[in-house]
Formats: C-alpha cells, structure tokens, sequence
C-alpha cells in the first residue's frame, strides 16, 4: 500500500465530484430534501405529545413509581386503564394504538433482581399498532426509559452518562428518530451508487485497464475508493446534522461510537459495490444494480420507521440486513446515549466491512479476463 | 551490449483462446530497441488480445512473453514501472484538466516524469487548464499518450492510436511518435491504417485470424508480396472497365469514376496502352505507383483492410 497512490486516487476522485452536479445532488440536496419533507409531514400529522395507555396489574409502590414516572414524560400523555377491563375489547372500542401492561409480581421480581438474583427479570407487555408511527417512537422512548431503570437497578448509573431530563424532557419527536436514518441512508446511497458509476465509467474508459498498466494495486484503488466514500459521507452527515438543528432544533449525543458506525458502513457499502458491480457489463444496468442493493434496504432496515414495529417476518429479513445494523447502532448511540448497543450494532458493521474489504482485494482484479 | 539486450521484446508460441477459438493462434515476435514496429490487422485479428498478453494485463493460454529480459508471466511488478500504455479506445477521467490528468499518472510512479515536460513535448500547453471532456478526439490521444510517458518508458505500447481521427489529427499524432523513436524508445504500435504502417514502422507483422501471415520492413513486404505496379485510370467511361476485365485482369473499381489494375512492368504498362487506343476506349488520365501494403494484404488474405475500417 503506498500512500501517495492511494492519495493521488482520493484526490482525483475528489476533483470529479466536485466538477459533478450528479454527485453533489445524491451527497447533498437529497438528504436535505427528505429530511424537510419527512420532518415536515410527520410534523404536522403526528401529536406532539403521544397518548399512553397503562394496565397496572400489579398496584403496587414500585409500578405506581414507573408509572409516574412515565406521566414525568413531556412527549407522554399518560391514562392508565382499569384493571377489570378485558384489554383486547377495551383498546378496540376506544380505539388505542399502544397499551404499556405492568404485570402481577412485577415489583417482587424487581426486588429479587435488586437482591442479587440475576435470574429474575421482568416482563412488560406493549400492545400497540404497528402501522402507525407514532407507535415507533413510543416505543422508542419507552425503550430508553427502561434502559435507563436498567442500568439504575444494577446500581452503575455512574458509569454511564445517561441523563434523563436533556432527552426524556424534550419531545421526542420523529424527527429525532428520522435524522439517524437519513443519515444512514444517505451513506448507503452515496457509497454504493458512488462506486458503482464510478466503477462503471473507469471501465468503460479503459481507465481500469490501463491502471492496470501502472504500479498501483487494486487493493490500494479499493482502499483509496472507500476513504473517498468515507469523506462524502461526512460532508452528508454534517449537513444533514445542520439541516436538522437548524430547522427542527433537533439535537443528538456526540456518541463517538456513531462516528464508527458511519465509517464501517461507508467502507462496507463502498466494498460491496465493488464486488457486485463486476458483474454487470452495461453502464445502463448500474443504476439498476445500485437500486436493488439500497431500496429493499432503505424500506427494511428501519430508516423510516422503526423495525420493531414491522410484521415478524420482516423483522427476520431487516436482521439480515446490513443497514439494520447501521440504523439500530447510530440510534443507540445518538438517541438513547447507550454505549453498549451502539457498540455491538457497529461491531457487527465493522465485520461486514472487513469481510468485503478481504473479498474486494481477493476477487477482483483489474484484469478483462 | 549484449545482443540479448537488443531484444526488447521476445514472444513465443503465444496462444490465447476464448470459448475454444483461438483468438492469437501461436505468435512468434522479436522487436529491437529502438525500433517502431506495427502491428497491422483487421478488426478482430487478435492485436489488442496479443499487445495485452505482453503488457501483461491479460493470460496468455499458451506461450512465453519475455520482456525486457523479464518473464511478464512471473516479473509483472518489475516490468510495469518501464512500459507506457496507451490501451484501445482510452479515454480518462471527463472532469479532470489536462494537466491534472498527466500529473495523476505521473504520480503512480516512483520515477514519474515532471508533468510540465511532457505537456510541452505533446505540445498540450494550450490546453493544459481544460477540462478533458471538452477536448478534441486528437487532443484526447494526445493526452494519452502523454499518460502513457509519464514514467519515461523504455518500451510503449500505442494500441490503435489514430483510429477514428480526421487526417489532421493523425499527422499531429505521428509527428508525436516519430519523436519518440527520436528519444531511442521502442514503439509497439497496432494499427488498421496502411498509410500508418507504411509512415512509421520500421517494422511490419501482418496479422489475420490470430496468425502473423508476414513480416518484414514495409519495403521488404512490398517487394515479396507486391504487386508490381499499380496502373490507375481516371475519368473512364463505361466501356473500359470492360474491356479490361475481357483481357482477363482482375480489375479494381474504385469509385470516383476510377479503375486499377496490376501490372509487372513498364512494358506491360506500354502494350495495355495500345490496346486500348487501338479500340478507341475512353479515359482522361493514367497514374502509376508502386503497389503498397493494401495490395500485399490483399495478396496475402484475400481480403481488403479498408472494408474493415469502424
Ligand atoms: N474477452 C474476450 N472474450 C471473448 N472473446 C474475445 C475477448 N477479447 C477478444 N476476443 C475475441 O478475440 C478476437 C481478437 O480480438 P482483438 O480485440 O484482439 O482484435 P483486434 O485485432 O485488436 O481488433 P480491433 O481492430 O477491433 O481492435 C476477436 O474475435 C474477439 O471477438
Ligand atoms: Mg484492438
């Protein structure tokens, strides 16, 4: 690998885009556009303080806590149900899309963990409609509420900086869950419709064959490849981060973790258009290739909505899906602050990219034959 | 010296076949340093296949290529860094200037020549701050041959150079490729055009269907497949195709209200002559040359080049 190569590649593939209006648009105006469009639609349509229905079964001191606890919420408009009403028929008649039941024993399960028992957990239930969106960011929120107790009960909240009242006091908004997604998406897209014309074009120019006249290696052209992806995907993400401060105030954590999960998956989407995009032979089928790559992903992997949310077998297909991953780390990390999640999702991402890395160098060549 | 070292280019037995067709059909090639040596075929005679092989970008299926006494099979990192490649139909990046262009592939490089130097010697200095896309089809070889000098090669590879420029632009680019044989490199050139062989090469192989069918400098082609002469009428009327062909010649229309035959000699050329006035055929003028690489092609395939022209 010899840097100077692969920095004259980065460079040159830098003064193409820029002198690219098709390149600047995909890297620029569409994640802006989206993020107005969607930030503005959901806006609008969508409460900004989310109904939420409780069940206390179990009435005790500690679920009365939760429960306040919960009504502490500003994004949350909390109602508790009886506990005589039958909740299937009760949520039909009164039209309820998202139902939290605290169950019987959930304050003895909960001592036994604060004692030491590392067996006993607590189940709660959520019953909510997973066609409405505004489920997803309950059930978000309710995701980092828990998280939080969580960690309380294991007595390490210390060590983790998570605090409630700069995210849980703040409406959380789709907004706030949108942005992530964008951002993943944006990265995806760019790195993989970026390398795909990119490669395209060098063959079609004979570019491909006559570097393979010169001393640079594909490995390095890889390389050089991805760190330029990996660049555009950072002008993306600050301007998608300033669009969203800027016009719906919209604020993250500075997770460092985050800055990872864009890194790996701008390497891995960059590595994997490489590898497929020998297999086609037109200029014309790049754009199909690019499509079939990032739109079952895009509308899978929870950039719009959020998974959880989505019918069991496509919740299976998103798990298999490399964007998931992207999604559900930046989110952990940007969102809810939480080390550990953020961590393992962008593990996972920097495998993938690694492993299309190794596949890259090993299975293309610059060679016709 | 040692003679070996004069060798530049050393080819063997060289085979390459796709989906059971041999596309080169075991070659045999020396070339000397220094020397331009053109490779003249039709479309689909195997050049790009076999220039590739010695590059070193494509496999041979049979065969042994040494170059510049290195085996390109095993020695492909050390022979890089001293060729230069203009491949078939190269063109780079759209939205890159001149200069930034040359520049980049000097600096694939460790050797890679001062980018000023060879935007003057291309004579590319005009155009230097312009955008490669809003070139011309003969600028745009210039640049790649400017590319493929960057590392001041002892050997270059020029694939088709000319193909599909106007007359001009060709002359610019020979110009261009007689200096380099000037600077004492050696010049591998593949072309369609006759007049290109017969202009440059020092040098001539003939390829059809993946086999070198003859080989020489133009003039040693010429005098063992040549024809002789060529006689050329102009401004015929209708009959003396005719008649010609009636003296049992094997006559060439050439459009224009022109016709050619093959002749041995001056006699030949007198006897033809009387005839015709004798029978009071028609014509407003005679040209005579020597038969040149069109005609040895022809001799030798059967078929004219000139057909195959894209
Ligand atoms: N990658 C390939 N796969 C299959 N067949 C090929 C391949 N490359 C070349 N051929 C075939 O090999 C033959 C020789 O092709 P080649 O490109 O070497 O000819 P050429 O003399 O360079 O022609 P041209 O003047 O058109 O450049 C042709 O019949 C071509 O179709
Ligand atoms: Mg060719």
């Amino acid at each position: 690998m010899d840097p100077v190569r692969i920095w004259s590649v980065f460079n040159i593939t830098l003064k193409g885009f820029l002198r690219d209006k098709g390149g600047l648009f995909f890297t620029f105006l569409f994640p802006i556009m989206l993020i107005l469009l969607f930030g503005f639609i959901f806006s609008e349509t969508d409460e900004v303080e989310y109904p939420m229905h409780i069940q206390d079964l179990d009435g005790t001191e500690m679920s009365v806590n939760l429960t306040e606890m919960l009504k502490g919420i500003s994004s949350f408009d909390v109602k508790m149900i009886s506990t005589d009403e039958d909740l299937d028929i009760y949520l039909k008649d009164n039209d309820i899309n998202f139902v939290l039941v605290i169950p019987n024993g959930y304050q003895d399960s909960l001592m036994d963990r604060m004692k030491g028992d590392r067996n006993s957990t607590v189940d709660l239930t959520v019953k909510y409609d997973p066609s409405r969106s505004s489920s997803q960011v309950k059930l978000s929120i309710l995701n980092g509420v828990l998280q939080e107790m969580n960690t309380r009960i294991e007595g390490v909240e210390d060590t983790i900086i998570l605090e409630p009242e700069s995210i849980f006091t703040e409406d959380f908004e789709y907004i706030d869950f949108f942005i992530p997604g964008v951002l993943g998406m944006t990265v995806m897209t760019g790195a993989v419709f970026g390398t795909i014309f990119g490669d395209s074009e060098m063959r079609q120019k004979g570019i491909f064959r006559k570097l393979s006249t010169t001393p640079i290696t594909r490995g390095e052209w890889i390389l050089s490849t991805m760190l330029f992806q990996l660049f555009a995907a950072a002008l993306s993400a600050v301007v998608i981060l300033l669009v969203g401060f800027l016009v719906f105030g919209t604020t993250f954590y500075w997770n460092p973790i985050a800055i990872l999960v864009l890194v790996f998956e701008a390497f891995f989407f960059t590595g994997l258009a490489m590898l497929l995009v020998r297999f086609i032979k037109e200029a014309q089928s790049a754009s199909a290739l690019g499509n079939v790559i990032t739109f079952p992903m895009m509308f899978l992997s929870g950039t719009f909505f959020n998974v959880e949310g989505m019918p069991d077998f496509l919740q299976v297909i998103a798990k298999a899906l490399p964007l998931y991953y992207v999604n559900e780390g930046l989110r952990e990390a940007m969102i809810f602050n939480n080390y550990v999640e953020a961590t393992y999702n962008m593990l996972i991402v920097a495998a993938l990219a690694f492993v299309v890395f190794i596949a890259g160098v090993l299975f293309t060549t610059w060679r016709q034959d | 010296m040692a003679a070996s070292n004069d060798i530049v280019i050393e080819v063997k037995n060289l085979v390459k076949t796709y989906d059971k067709v041999n596309a080169v059909d075991g070659i045999d090639l020396k070339i000397k340093r220094g020397e331009i040596f053109a490779f003249l075929g039709p479309n689909g005679a195997g050049k790009t296949t076999t220039v590739e092989m010695i590059e070193g970008i494509r496999k041979p299926t049979k065969g042994s290529i040494m170059l510049l006494s290195l085996d390109v099979a095993k020695d492909s990192g050390k022979v890089k860094p001293r060729i230069g490649v203009l491949p078939q139909e190269f063109s780079s990046f759209d939205k890159v200037t001149v200069k930034e262009t040359i520049s980049f592939f000097s600096s694939l490089y460790k050797n890679g020549k001062k980018v000023d130097d060879l935007i003057e010697l291309l004579d590319l200095s005009e155009y230097r701050n312009k955008l490669y896309q809003n070139l011309s089809g003969g600028l745009k070889q210039r640049v790649g041959i400017a590319v493929a000098l960057v590392n001041d090669p002892e050997v270059v590879f020029l694939d088709e150079p000319t193909t599909g420029l106007d007359p001009r632009s060709r002359q610019d680019v020979w110009k261009v490729i007689k200096g380099l044989k000037g600077s004492g490199k050696t010049i591998f050139l593949t072309t369609h055009y006759m007049e290109e062989a017969q202009e440059l090469a020092d040098r001539v192989a003939v390829i059809n269907h993946g086999k070198i069918i003859a080989e020489g400098s133009v003039d040693e082609l010429i005098d063992t497949y040549g024809t002789g002469l060529v006689l050329t009428f102009n401004g015929i009327g209708p009959k003396l195709p005719v008649f010609l062909g009636n003296t049992g010649r094997k006559v060439d229309l050439t459009g224009n209200g022109q016709v050619s035959i093959k002749i041995s000699d001056k006699d030949e050329l007198l006897g033809i002559l009387e005839i015709l006035k004798g029978a009071g055929v028609k014509y407003k003028g005679i040209n005579v040359r020597r038969s040149n690489l069109e005609e040895v092609f022809l001799k030798l395939t059967g078929e004219s080049l000139k057909q195959e022209v894209k």
